[in-house]
């Protein structure tokens, strides 16, 4: 869903990884405002529905200024254990690919990425994430449609075959990995109108989410590997533009429920407080219908709060949301607290447990919950 | 009592200002030239290790390559294939400032997005951090650099500049300004250029190729399983080593340089050494009838001692305080030269300012007062333990001191062939120059009994040629020994160190203009611009061989590629050449014969130069390991070079081997040879006009071997240096001592005014004496000064750089030095002449 802050900054962190680790996310935000301003002519725009061609639309769409894939899904072991994982590879442009450089290096390169991995050990109630970035230069990161592969360093998502009926997602970091065959066999669900997300005046971007990719393999944490079974939801989307300055942050809710159904609500706020219009979201029902939410849809309610020992941010301890066009009524609550990435722009993103009432008999179900613009807005 | 006593030691130096102020000089030179030499090594050592260490960032591994560095795949396998995150490619090389072409910049190429966990020091500072570094990606030749270097360089943010990349101009913009918190670390980024990867790679004519990648692998297990994978998977050529291993190797390069520079400043210290004496020495002897009268009324022997300790003790606190500030300043002045030389001959290093570290000053604060004390315990000693009676006859010391003269000069005889056996037995460089102390501590000591001597032989002759008043200067200097001697020996020692410097560096220049006229025989020379000035390693552009053989009047090129090669300690430079049967009688043999060289060497032999078979103690017929692209190869050795060049030692092979066992086909430099009836230079402005956008130097032979003999003559400035200050030193040790001992004199010189000695013959006799001791020093010295060169040629320059030197007989330099004596002697006899010549006698007499 509505990365675009995220990626924008992005754009800003691959270089502003560089600065100390106090300063940085400070620093990183002071640009990533000078960056929503900057000059995105030469870019691609979203602008119009378009055709989308599958398995091609998975590569890269090198026109435009920032894409994403993204990866969260719950699993678990043979004991029953649960565990989540978040698996995100950002493209950021540096400059239209249309600009020659005369590139006499092979380092020259208009292309960055930013990565983020994260894993959630529901039992032991531990969370682990980490944050990578690189040029996509002598083959050290990139995206390509044919074979699909995209990767930053020794993280990478590949199609095994042709028509990209399974993904292999495998990635590391010290002592934590994942490496998940996922089945990509579902039809992807377009968001917005046919895949064209309006997020503000005038700036949209390309949306598609595969929401229910039966997945296996092996998760590792420190000197423990286990096999794992579960459910990986994918969001892709690419844009140049970002959201309006008066968007803050969102919420954004991937969810299995136990139906059979798959909720995918983006909640946009306001500087002001106040519920952004250009909010909403889809269902897909069990039987592959899909009904699109609009804003007046939705009832989000944020209950509770639990603020962050790292950054002091105070972030909904739950939330309560109703899709009244649906008759649904779910609580979503984090299925550990503390799901906060340390990564240089700060978000909670983690793997949340979902119990409710749909039209008068109960519902339950697991998910993803990302919350952004949290720690960010106490900097203002 | 004992307040009156210290009044009396406080009157002392009151009422003789000039005297105590001149010991004071005396101590403080010698303390500041050991300090500022001290200083200026250790600055550009620190300077060296504190840019490497900023450089290299918290790197615990780094990977390092051949002369063409480490293909960039190699980063991907590492990074993609092998997973190792902790990785960093690094991109290095040098510039020259515009503004002051002395000033060598340092670009490191980075790659921003791998930096985060190597290298905080160079972040950016500033409230826009983040867009300093999309600036610096994205901006054309974009660096950053601190605001000091921004400042030396002249170039505001924002601002376009440019500076020369071996000889080329390059622009520049300055998108950031590089902040640190420590000034330490602000040291570092002196004279540093930060730029994106792919950027340097293009500067530094690198595409494709990296310097180095660093990498931090935990010290665990796994760290040491992932170190093994990472070797496993390297390519030939591609080697994993730590950079202290590698800074280290590079300090020790200059390992031998900053022994003898040490060395040297310490020879100023034993002149200074000398003077402090000399003056202690002088402050007791001028006393002995006050401390015969203070004996006589109940003072203590220890009471004695203890005042007079005191009083040098003061003089000896004061020197060395003067000392130490005069040392940090003059290190300021050597750093320049020091770091040239550095340059010059064994790496790249910017260095502009010094650090003063407490080592240094507590070394020179140790040897100043240690000296000092030394100084003044003999005489101390002596005029303690003399009775009362005696000592209030100032003729009971003169005695005493001839009595001790032919001792003297036995203990000294015998202290000389020590030193000349340490030298010769145990061929080590402390030890040497243990023995060169021992050689020149002797001379000292004989210097009494060859003045008494040579007093002995020209008495007479002096009385029959130039009067009764050239006689009395002769017997006076034999008269007043105990002052005379020890101001002898002190300008004795300085002068033989002019004449031994000056001759080791003429034998230096003549062997190798000797040299440079058997090997440099090509008419023009064409190579790149480099930083180092005696190392061509930068390659040529592609094609500039063919280019020129393909010249009219051209005959045939060498060709030459020359590269620092890695060994198991310090590098070596490895130059690989043509070399035809024409080209064989270029060589000078130290060992192995020619006839035998050459089969050897076109087969699978090298040569190599004499300083390396020294260093590593290898013989013709031996092996040496050469880390080539395609691994170590242990190539045997068919004859040993002499060679000046480098003392890091040369290792030569054809260099079509070369180009089979580096995959390198780039050029260091060409030789080319005119046909018959073509000009030289003529060739020179054909060449250059021929690469009109290229930076080349093209030199012809007389030019070549003139910049040859001017870098030589270079790295010796800081030696004539120390020289010079080494005869100042001298000087006014010589100058304090024989002002004061003649003006001690005043009321004999009264005395013999009132019986009748006009002005002119005062003059006269004050003058005869001071250049007759000039005189005895410079004879002295002059035999000395000649074992000393000996020594230094012989001994001391084979230990430290194997180097065998032709004794090259400069009649100049003993000529010169000659002439310092006599000028120094006759200078310090002007003053006390003038003052003394002035006073009627009657006031003179009334003196005491």
């Amino acid at each position: 869903m509505n990365r675009l802050i995220i990626i924008m900054l992005s754009a800003v962190c691959l270089s502003a990884c560089l600065a100390p680790a106090p300063t940085t996310l400070q620093t990183s935000l002071t640009v990533a405002e000078s960056m929503t301003v900057t000059d995105t002519s030469g870019f691609l725009r979203a602008e119009a529905p378009r055709q989308f061609d599958f398995p091609a639309d998975h590569g890269p769409h090198a026109g435009y200024a920032v894409e994403w894939w993204y990866f969260t899904g719950n699993l678990t072991d043979a004991d029953g254990h649960q565990y989540g994982y978040q698996f995100t590879l950002f493209r950021s442009s540096l400059r239209p690919p249309t600009v020659s450089t005369d590139a006499q290096s092979a380092w020259q390169s208009h292309e960055g990425f930013m990565g983020h991995l994260a894993l959630t050990d529901v039992r032991n109630q531990q969370f682990y994430a980490y944050e990578r970035f690189s040029r996509a230069a002598i083959g050290l990161a990139g995206a390509q449609r044919a074979p699909l592969r995209i990767w930053l360093d020794d993280w990478q998502i590949v199609a095994t075959d042709d028509t990209a009926s399974e993904f292999v997602v495998t990635a590391r970091h010290g002592d934590i990995a994942i490496n998940l065959r996922i089945d990509a066999r579902t039809p992807p669900v377009l968001q917005g109108d046919n895949g064209l997300s309006q997020k503000s005046a005038g700036n949209a971007s390309y949306y598609y989410s595969m929401p229910r990719l039966p997945s296996q393999g092996s998760i590792q944490i420190g000197e423990r590997r286990v096999d794992v079974t579960g459910t990986s939801w994918l969001d892709r989307e690419w844009s140049t533009s970002a959201l309006a300055p008066e968007q803050i942050g969102w919420d954004w809710f991937a969810l299995h429920l136990s139906d059979g159904s798959d909720v995918m609500v983006y909640h946009l706020r306001r500087r002001d407080g106040s519920f952004d219009p250009y909010s909403g979201g889809s269902v897909r029902h069990a039987d592959g219908r899909v009904t699109h939410l609009k804003a007046n849809d939705l009832v989000i309610t944020p209950k509770g709060s639990w603020q962050s020992p790292h950054t002091g941010a105070v972030y909904p301890a739950t939330w309560q949301l109703q899709l009244t066009p649906l008759a649904l009524d779910i609580t979503v609550t984090p299925l550990v607290a503390d799901q906060e990435l340390p990564v240089t722009v700060r978000y909670w993103e983690g793997a949340v447990q979902v119990t409710g009432m749909h039209d008068g008999t109960a519902i339950t179900g697991l998910g993803y919950l990302e919350m952004t613009g949290y720690a960010d807005a106490r900097l203002e | 009592m004992m307040r009156v006593l210290w009044k009396s030691t406080l009157r002392w130096p009151l009422q003789r200002p000039w005297q105590a102020l001149l010991a004071i000089v005396g101590v403080a030179m010698g303390v500041a030239v050991v300090i500022a030499i001290d200083i200026a090594n250790e600055s550009a050592r620190r300077a060296f290790l504190l840019s490497t260490s900023t450089i290299t960032g918290r790197a615990t591994d780094e990977l390092v390559g051949g002369p063409q560095g480490i293909p960039e795949a190699v980063f991907r396998q590492i990074r993609v294939d092998l997973g190792v995150r902790e990785s960093a490619p690094v991109v290095q090389g040098y510039a020259t400032s515009v503004v002051t072409p002395t000033r060598t910049l340092q670009i490191l190429g980075i790659d921003p997005f791998s930096e985060a966990p190597f290298r905080p020091e160079l972040t950016p500072g500033g409230s826009a951090v983040g867009s300093t570094l999309a600036q610096l990606i994205q901006t054309p030749n974009a660096v950053l650099m601190s605001q000091h270097t921004a400042d030396a360089l002249g170039v505001a943010l924002g601002q376009s500049f440019v500076v020369s990349i071996a000889g080329r101009t390059q622009p520049m913009t300055l998108v950031g300004m590089l902040t640190t918190a420590d000034s330490t670390t602000q040291q570092a980024l002196d004279d540093l250029l930060l730029t994106d990867i792919a950027v340097a790679q293009v500067w530094l004519g690198k595409v494709g190729m990296l310097d180095r990648i660093d990498l931090i692998l935990p010290d665990t297990a796994v760290g040491a399983a992932l170190r093994q994978q990472i070797t496993a998977t390297l390519p030939a050529g591609v080697r994993i080593t730590t950079p202290a291993q590698r800074a280290q190797s590079i300090t020790e390069m200059t390992a031998s340089f900053e022994i003898n520079l040490n060395a040297l400043s310490l020879l100023a210290l034993v002149v200074g050494m000398f003077l402090i004496y000399n003056t202690m020495t002088f402050a007791v002897v001028q006393r002995r009838p006050l401390i015969g009268t203070l004996r006589c009324i109940g003072v203590t022997r220890a009471e004695i001692a203890r005042l007079m300790m005191v009083e040098g003790g003061v003089i000896a606190v004061v020197g060395t305080v003067v000392g130490v500030g005069l040392g940090i300043g003059l290190a300021q002045l050597l750093i320049g030269l020091v770091a040239r030389t550095i340059n010059d001959i064994y790496f790249a290093v910017t260095v502009s300012s010094i650090t003063v570290t407490g080592w240094p000053l507590i070394k020179g604060v140790v040897l100043g007062m240690g000296a000092s004390v030394v100084a003044l315990a003999i005489p101390t000693w002596e005029a303690a333990r003399t009775p009362p009676r005696t000592v209030l006859r100032r003729s009971s010391y003169e005695e005493q001191t001839v009595r001790v003269v032919p001792w003297l000069g036995a203990i000294g005889m015998g202290l000389m062939v020590l030193g000349g056996i340490i030298m010769w037995l145990i061929p080590a460089i402390y030890a040497s120059y243990a023995g060169l102390l021992a050689l020149t501590l002797g001379a000292a000591m004989i210097t009494p009994l060859v003045t008494v001597w040579l007093m002995r032989l020209v008495r007479p002759l002096a009385t029959r040629w130039f009067g009764l008043v050239a006689g009395m200067a002769v017997r006076d200097v034999v008269t007043s020994l105990s002052r005379t001697a020890v101001a002898i020996a002190a300008l004795m020692i300085a002068v033989a160190v002019t004449i031994a410097v000056g001759v080791m560096v003429a034998s230096f220049r003549v062997t190798v203009v000797d040299w440079l006229t058997t090997t440099i025989r090509a008419d023009v020379f064409v190579s790149a611009p480099t930083i180092t000035a005696n190392r061509l390693i930068s390659p040529l552009p592609d094609g500039v061989d063919t280019t020129i053989a393909r010249l009219p009047g051209v005959e045939r090129i060498r060709r030459y590629r020359s590269i620092m090669l890695p060994t198991d300690s310090t590098p070596v430079l490895q130059i690989s050449l043509d070399v035809a049967p024409a080209d064989h009688d270029t060589f000078l043999w130290a060992a192995g014969n020619p006839a035998q060289i050459w089969p050897a060497f076109y087969r699978d032999a090298i040569i190599i130069s004499e300083p390396l078979a020294l260093r590593r103690q290898l013989q013709v017929g031996d092996t040496f390991t050469i880390q080539t692209d395609r691994g170590d190869v242990a190539m045997p050795i068919a004859g040993i070079f002499y060679d000046y060049g480098t003392e890091l030692g040369v290792v030569m092979m054809p260099i079509e081997r070369y180009q089979s066992y580096f995959a390198d086909q780039q050029l260091s430099s060409l030789g080319i040879y005119v046909t018959e009836g073509v000009d030289s230079e003529q060739m020179v402005e054909t060449i250059r006009t021929q690469f009109p956008d290229v930076a080349l130097v093209v030199r012809s032979n007389q030019t070549l071997r003139t910049a040859s003999v001017a870098i030589l003559d270079r790295t010796f400035a800081i030696t004539n240096v120390l020289q010079l200050l080494a005869t100042i030193v001298a000087f006014v040790g010589i100058f304090a001592a024989l002002t004061a001992m003649q003006l001690e004199r005043v009321r004999e010189f009264g005395m013999l005014r009132a019986i009748g000695l006009d002005p002119r013959q005062l003059w006269q006799l004050v003058l005869g004496e001071t250049s007759l001791m000039g005189v005895v020093a410079g004879i002295v010295a002059i035999p000395i000064g000649t074992a000393m060169a000996a020594a230094l040629i012989y001994v001391i320059n084979r230990i430290s750089f194997g180097w065998t030197l032709q004794f090259a007989w400069v009649p100049d330099i003993y000529g010169r030095a000659m002439l310092t004596a006599i000028v120094a002697a006759v200078l310090a006899g002007i003053i006390p002449a003038w003052r003394i010549a002035r006073i009627a006698p009657a006031r003179a007499l009334r003196e005491e």
